[in-house]
């Protein structure tokens, strides 16, 4: 058969091409000095909703104050949470995939990100040991939260789904 | 209707915002959301990947420093297209390969349907032939069909005039045809 194609949609069908290594780590020495953090009321806004929706999906999040044994228990200390806490962010990171995520799940991470950069500014200026330890929680707490976001996401893409629709016919 | 440039994503007025303030992670996140749509078009319109290179890495040092600019009244992905698309032009014009040629008027056959043989399906077989043709008529053929620019807008951001991006638009599609069939193709 010798169907003829319409140009445009020739173009416009070829796959998008990408440098072969990304420009990132040169990109970020030629910017001018941070001036600082900002707030994060809507990023932050845009995170609760769809956490908030994320627990109709997933039992893997933990609320504030959960009942993690490991994490909760009078026992747990400083460096046990501490060390929690590194493993969590490691998973929240590898598992976010900007390439494949929707702007919504994009801002979702940077609300989390902004919040445990909030925690970690109090944690800077030596905090009580009990004031130490539920900034600790807190931001294990927030940490499972991006790991079951991003889990989630990575859930229905890799089923063909789309995540943002899922969502939306929950609301 | 115009077509869907790859550039068309939402980004959250929240990172646009703290782009403005200067968080590099908002930066980051703009720069993954955009690496491939300006990369594309600068190795579409420049032809080499070393100039579609530093056409992202330009475009996206201007988006960060300007991005104060932007005002809002448009969607954040055209005036980033923007950006990218004058930092390729101005490439393409610095260059010796830029909008030299002549500006030779042909019948206007494409501003409706341009049909192209089935072989034009084939990506790796297009994306050859559109590297034989000149820049400045690659450019016209990109800006318009894939970009969904007018000929007017064309005509503006390239400093020619209307009758040359229909003149090149028509070359285009005339040569890409005799590239893609050379047995039926007509002569460029």
């Amino acid at each position: 058969m010798n169907t003829r194609i319409e140009l445009g949609q020739a173009l416009r069908q070829l796959p998008l091409e990408a440098p072969a290594s990304s420009l990132w780590p040169a990109l970020q020495t030629q910017l001018p000095a941070q001036p600082g953090r900002g707030l994060w009321p809507l990023a932050l806004a845009a995170s609760a909703v769809l956490l908030a929706v994320l627990l109709q999906f997933s039992g893997a999040i933990r609320l504030p104050g959960g009942s993690d044994p490991d994490i909760q228990s009078a026992g747990a200390d400083l460096a046990s949470l501490i060390d929690s806490s590194a493993r969590l962010e490691n998973s929240f990171y590898a598992l976010q995939d900007d390439d494949q995520s929707s702007a919504t799940v994009i801002a979702a991470n940077l609300g989390i990100e902004d919040r445990l950069q909030a925690i970690d500014a109090q944690l800077e200026v030596q905090p009580t040991a009990a004031e130490a330890r539920q900034l600790w929680l807190q931001r294990i707490d927030l940490l499972n939260q991006g790991v079951a976001l991003n889990r989630t996401n990575a859930a229905f893409k890799a089923e063909g789904d789309n995540f943002d629709l899922a969502l939306a016919s929950l609301n | 209707m115009k077509p869907h440039s790859p550039f068309a994503i939402d980004v959250p007025d929240s990172l646009i915002q703290r782009g403005k303030r200067g968080d590099r992670k908002a930066f980051e996140q703009i720069y993954r959301l955009f690496e491939r749509p300006v990369y594309t078009l600068g190795l579409r319109l420049c032809g080499q990947p070393s100039e579609a290179q530093d056409v992202l890495q330009d475009s996206m040092i201007k988006v960060m420093t300007k991005i104060g600019e932007f005002k809002g009244q448009s969607p954040f992905w055209g005036w980033l297209r923007q950006i990218a698309v004058n930092e390729a032009l101005m490439r393409l014009r610095r260059s010796s390969r830029g909008f030299l040629e002549d500006d030779v008027h042909e019948a206007d056959l494409c501003d409706t349907v341009c049909l192209l043989p089935p072989q034009a399906a084939e990506a790796a077989q297009l994306v050859e032939a559109l590297q034989q043709l000149s820049p400045a008529t690659r450019s016209v053929l990109w800006l318009y069909h894939a970009e969904g620019f007018t000929h007017e807008e064309i005509a503006e951001q390239t400093g020619k005039s209307v009758s040359f991006s229909k003149s090149q638009l028509s070359r285009g599609t005339r040569k890409l045809r005799a590239i893609l069939e050379p047995e039926q193709g007509l002569t460029p």
